[in-house]
Order: structure tokens, then sequence, then C-alpha cells
């Protein structure tokens, strides 16, 4: 996470391009963290703790699924820490006591999640 | 702060750790070591009870923060042998966390930089514990998080997650 300040105007062009564009660097199944994937967030957070990734990760990854799937909807930062198959993979095999998790975690995640299912926002997009 | 700057009592190897705002705490080795980042830079400097190091710490570890650690490393570098035993321990620790969100985030931080591994457990933990069943908007604002989604993908956001934010 080596940016901080310098390149804003290399993201904002990131971010107007279309998604599709930034697929080929980036694996990422969602498109909203493909634009911006390296980039910190404007963390307007005063608490330091939650400008690191590492710390955040450590927090988030306590949370049960649905409290995951929610952290996802902050901000982009909290988003990409919170999409990582590691993350979903702890949350969903925890509670359902399973031993591995096969095929895209987000979805089936989601689908476990209290009412309809985004799917959208955190499967692949093929 | 109790553990301020007390003179070192007899022969010990003590460090000093100063904080930002001009704070000194002098801590026995075995407090120090808790730490895994103090072990390490210690093993390489070394420390003595006439000539402690002085470790410079981070702006963002305030004294009042230090204390906190401090307080931690000495209790659990006594381990569960004193004071009641392990009982007792985890009673400390249970206590020890119940603090307002900055003052337990500020703890969070500061165990990961000092490399506290069990103290960032226990934070993070009560951290989790605070948000969990919060609505998306009441982490924002309990955390000071602006979203910086676009209002696009806050739309798409909520139309697709609304029972995110309920």
């Amino acid at each position: 996470m080596g940016c901080c300040g310098g390149d804003e105007d290399d993201d904002l062009v990131k971010q107007l391009l279309p998604p599709d564009s930034a697929h080929d660097a980036d694996p990422s199944p969602d498109p909203f963290l493909a634009s911006s994937s390296e980039v910190l967030s404007p963390m307007n957070s005063n608490f330091s703790a939650l400008a690191s990734k590492d710390l955040l990760r450590a927090i988030l990854e306590l949370l049960p699924p649905a409290d995951l799937a929610r952290s996802a909807c902050v901000c982009r930062l909290w988003r990409a820490v919170a999409s990582e198959r590691e993350m979903l993979e702890r949350a969903f095999k925890a509670p359902w006591k399973v031993r591995r998790v096969l095929g895209c975690v987000a979805a089936i995640l989601l689908s476990a999640s209290p009412s309809g299912i985004p799917s959208r926002l955190w499967a692949s997009s093929d | 702060m109790s553990e301020g700057t007390k003179e070192p009592d007899g022969g010990e190897e003590k460090v000093v750790l100063k904080t930002h705002d001009g704070q000194e705490f002098t801590v026995d080795m075995a407090t120090a070591n808790q730490s895994g980042t103090l072990k390490n830079l210690l093993s390489e400097v070394g420390s003595s009870s006439n000539n402690p190091q002085v470790i410079p710490l981070p702006s963002s570890i305030t004294s009042r923060v230090l204390g906190k650690v401090v307080e931690y490393c000495q209790r659990h570098a006594a381990g569960g042998g004193r004071r009641g035993g392990m009982q007792a321990l985890e009673q400390f620790d249970e206590e020890l966390v119940e603090l307002d969100k900055d003052m337990l985030l500020d703890v969070t931080y500061a165990a990961a930089f000092l490399d506290v591994p069990r103290l960032l457990d226990l934070t993070s933990q009560a951290v989790a514990d605070a948000i969990k069943n919060m609505s998306v908007e009441e982490v924002r604002h309990y955390f000071g998080v602006v979203s910086d989604f676009t209002e696009e993908e806050e739309k798409v956001i909520r139309s697709e997650c609304p029972w995110a934010f309920e």
C-alpha cells in the first residue's frame, strides 16, 4: 500500500474507465474493487487502526458472515478486505463447520445472509 | 501512571519507552519481551540497568495508550502464577478492553505496532463485538468513516443489499 498521494489523477482516470479495462491486470471479480484495488480509501476515519489493511483484516475476520457482508458496504478499503477469498472462506467455514469451500465463496456467503442475494456485487462477472 | 519514571530497582535489566508526548515508562525485560517488536529490537541492542535503552515510540501511541499496553505486558509477564492465578488473569484481560472506542482502537493499533499478539486478539475481538449487528451507516458513524463509493456505486449497493442498511 505504498501509494499515498501523488497518483490521484491516475486513480481518477482508472475509476472513470470501464471496469473491463482493469480486468486484465486484476483478477478481482468485483468491478468496484478492480478499479481501486491498490488505492487506499481516502479513509476519513480518525483512527490509524482502521487505515491499515492488516489491522482491518484482524478485526473483520472475527465477524460472522452477515456482518462481514455488511462491512463490504462501508467503503472501498473495507470492501477490499472483506472480499478477500480467505476472509470469506473463514467466515463461511466457521458457522457451517465445513472443511473446504469450493466455487465462488462470495455468492454462497451472501446467499446465506438475512434477505435476498445481492449476487451481482459479489459473484464473478462471467 | 504508577509505572512511570521510577528508579530501576537493583541490577535488573530495564528499558525505557518514551512516548512522543514526552512520558517515559521504565519497564523490566520480561515486560518488554511481551512485545515482539521490542524483543527483536532489544536482542540486537541490549539494555542494562545502569544505562537503559531508551526507545522512542511513534506519535500515534500516546502515553495513555502505552500505559494500557504496559499494564497488559506487566501483568502477563508475571503470568497466572500471581494474584489469583489464571482466572484472575482472564478477568484482568476482560476488564482491560472495557474502553471507549477511541481508546480501544488506539490500543489495537499499539498492540499491532508493538506486536503483542494476545492483546491484539483481545482488542480486535472487542472491536468486532462492538460492530456486530450494526447497520452500514452505524458502522460508518461509529468509526468516522466516510463512504468513498461514487454516488452511482452507493446507489447500486443500497438497492442490492438493502438489508445491510437496515
